[in-house]
């Protein structure tokens, strides 16, 4: 078989992604899919690796004389985010730019603001008793921290965060999705008065130091300052905040595991790896053929759409043990949630530091949990981000404790 | 024992470092790994293993 009905874009898809993923690399690791104009579909880690691993031959970014583009999403997205849609040597020039920003050093010293940011949010809803975890907390903590990092007012939080978290899962052509799209080019249109009033007068945020940065001698265009920094909105925002609300949900319903993060937080950065591959937030992305080629044995042509599905390859029995079990503590664990090869995951370090901090505060002031099963919503598709819409909860009230940050 | 990271295939992933923080250093500047000492102290060598195995780039190798 070399052909399959593969469309991530299917609520099916959502709801049964690792029986579609397993069945695929049990019987067709390389298969071709007729939806969104025919593109391949890469199940197998060790293929999937190759072509993260081959720029020259698998583009993330391709223009083509008739004005169409490919880039790193199937469909194409109207908004290009650089440089993740950018093949070297290029690329290189602007990932170098952001590198610094992002280092384990640099977020490390982002801790105590989020610390700080994480008990806002909960100091928002303890004393109740009830919360939705996503709307009131996993949304915001990552899309407070995304405005700080860039230079964004933060007094927008809440706008900022429920657009971002709506973008993701609402439908492209429905009301819902077009209120979302309104709302993002608003924030864009901040965020083009933003770089202008950084060009005049720099502070000491991330687009203070893209507006002054140079490429190759030149300063860049408003056009390609704002494709940097939709990445770091969409990079930024509903990837943690999927991650956090799969996880929240996930120790629910397994409270051995909870008492047991809870009892030994040391293993959480063990575990955070663990919930990323088993949720797997950005499911997978897309290339470009620039040349024929071999993938997993079967031909290629030039020109041809492949999606390295990260989801399958984190399931793939030749390189996880028991992969459908979740092992808090498994080593080795070579996920490839943020990707491989150069386009690995500009802000993993930011993930990994909210994530943690996070699910430290929630053990520790609402250790007792317990999800309304029945009124959770999980995306209905997962195309970009897999995670939760809602995620409502009771717990035993508690007592605020107050915080810096207060809008 | 001896270690090494190939600058070539590491993509700062920061797992060994996560692993081993006594024989990684994540660079400030771009937070990508190196390997703070050539040879692994006798009693690290099992942690400088762990790290190679955990490597998603592969890009670590010790050898004895």
């Amino acid at each position: 078989m070399t052909t399959t009905e593969f469309d991530h874009h299917t609520g099916e898809y959502a709801r049964d992604w690792r029986e579609i993923n397993s069945e695929l690399r049990g019987k067709c690791p390389v298969a071709h899919t007729g939806a969104h104009g025919g593109f391949w579909v890469l199940s197998k880690y060790a293929d999937i690796a190759e072509v993260a691993r081959d720029d020259e031959t698998f583009s993330s970014y391709q223009e083509f004389p008739d004005g169409s583009r490919t880039g790193a999403t199937i469909p194409v997205s109207p908004l290009r985010q650089v440089p993740i849609e950018m093949d070297p040597p290029e690329f290189f020039d602007y990932r170098k730019l952001l590198n610094g920003r992002f280092s384990p050093a640099s977020v490390k010293k982002w801790e105590p603001f989020l610390r700080d940011v994480t008990t806002f949010c909960i100091d928002s809803f303890i004393d109740s008793g009830e919360a939705d975890l996503v709307s009131a907390l996993a949304s915001p903590v990552p899309a407070i921290l995304t405005l700080e990092l860039l230079g964004l007012p933060t007094a927008g939080w809440r706008t900022f965060s429920d657009v971002t978290h709506a973008l993701v899962h609402t439908v492209p052509g429905s009301p819902e999705n077009d209120k979302a799209m309104l709302g993002m080019l608003g924030i864009l249109g901040q965020v083009n008065e933003t770089i202008a009033a950084r060009r005049a007068e720099p502070k000491d945020d991330l687009i203070s130091e893209l507006v002054h940065a140079e490429v190759n001698g030149e300063k860049m265009t408003d056009a390609r300052l704002v494709e940097i920094i939709t990445l770091v909105i969409f990079g930024g925002v509903d990837t943690t905040g999927s991650l956090i609300g799969s996880a929240l949900e996930w120790l629910y319903h397994n409270p051995a595991e909870r008492d047991r993060l809870r009892a030994d937080p040391s293993l959480i950065p063990t575990a955070t790896e663990e919930f990323l591959r088993y949720f797997t937030p950005v499911p997978g992305l897309a290339r470009t053929t620039t040349k024929e080629c071999t993938v997993g044995g079967q031909a290629l042509a030039a020109g041809e759409r492949l999606f390295l599905s990260w989801s399958s390859a984190n399931y793939d029995e030749d390189v996880f043990d028991r992969p459908d079990e979740v092992v808090l503590d498994r080593h080795p664990n070579r996920h490839q949630s943020f990707g491989l090869g150069i386009h690995r995951c500009l802000g993993s370090n930011v993930a990994r530091l909210e994530f943690r901090v996070v699910l430290e505060e929630v053990l520790r002031r609402l250790p007792d949990y317990v999800v309304d099963t029945g009124r959770a919503q999980p995306y209905p598709t997962i195309a970009v981000v897999n995670g939760w819409i809602s995620l409502p909860v009771t717990f035993t009230p508690g007592t605020r404790l107050g915080s810096k940050f207060a809008i | 024992m001896r270690i090494a990271v190939d600058a070539q295939r590491c993509q700062g992933h920061a797992l060994c470092a996560m692993a081993a923080p006594d024989l990684f250093d994540l660079s400030e500047e771009d937070g990508y790994a190196v390997a703070s000492a050539v040879i692994v102290p006798a009693d690290r060598e099992a942690a400088a293993r762990h790290a190679e195995a955990g490597c998603p780039e592969q890009a670590i190798k010790v050898d004895v």
